[in-house]
């Protein structure tokens, strides 16, 4: 995939795991966060590629592995997260701050 | 998986501009691990609360996770610890929770009073220079 797009090993893996292991739901977020937030400044390649956000992945590996179970990656999207963000979302926007950019 | 990418979205929207770096794979784990670690007890809370006030319980335990307060906490358990034997008392919010779910008032107004407001005040010292 690196070759036939003329991309680096981080971007090809990355692309790989969108297209075939993440959910769709998480891949149009993630558009959306990119393209407001832009990549560079937002998520390495690795975080995709190495699966953060695949389907099944679990960070329950090395010293956490016991944790593997409770720190998989399911498929239903969680509402807490939605909640928290219309709840809450004033704590991290004091006064002073431009937030937007 | 809603709640890690929120996460990773607060995080970096929470420093100003200029201090803000992609996130690394190194750093994406730990806040997964809390993410699990924090969804793991907050369903153990959920077993114990009384159902009228749970609600309330998550939201004072949400509003401490999204500044990143349990973080310590929370990864400390998941590389010293198992889930089986995991013990919820050992992420200092969380006591306050449980003791909120069991009705232990004792354990209670102590956290009210000293562990609860102390951090609030912490944090609205940090934030209020800027406001201003």
């Amino acid at each position: 995939m690196a070759k036939a797009f003329n991309i680096g090993k981080a971007e090809s893996d990355a692309l790989f795991a969108l297209s075939n292991d993440v959910s769709q739901s998480v891949c149009a977020e993630l558009e959306k966060l990119v393209t407001t937030r832009g990549m560079a400044k937002f998520l390495n390649h690795d975080v995709i590629g190495k699966g953060t956000f695949s389907t099944g992945w679990t960070s329950g590996f090395g010293l956490a592995e016991s944790w593997a179970e409770p720190c998989t990656n399911l498929v239903q999207d969680s509402t807490l997260a939605t909640w928290v963000e219309t709840q809450f979302a004033f704590v991290f926007q004091p006064k002073g701050l431009d937030m937007e950019k | 998986m809603n709640l890690y990418l929120q996460r990773l979205v607060i995080d970096h929207d929470s420093h100003p501009q200029q201090l803000r770096k992609p996130v690394s794979f190194k750093d994406a784990v730990k806040v997964h691990q809390a993410c699990g670690a924090y969804l793991f007890f907050l369903a153990k809370i959920q077993q114990i609360a009384p159902e009228n006030q749970f609600e309330a319980i998550r939201t004072d335990l949400f509003i401490q996770f999204k500044a990143g307060l349990l973080d310590p906490d929370l990864l400390h358990i998941v590389e010293s610890q198992v889930p089986a034997n995991a013990d919820i008392k050992a992420v200092s919010a969380f006591r306050l929770a449980v003791a909120k779910s069991t009705g232990d008032m004792t354990y209670l107004l102590y956290f009210l009073q000293h562990s609860f407001d102390a951090q609030f005040e912490s944090w609205t010292s940090i934030f209020f220079p800027l406001a201003k």
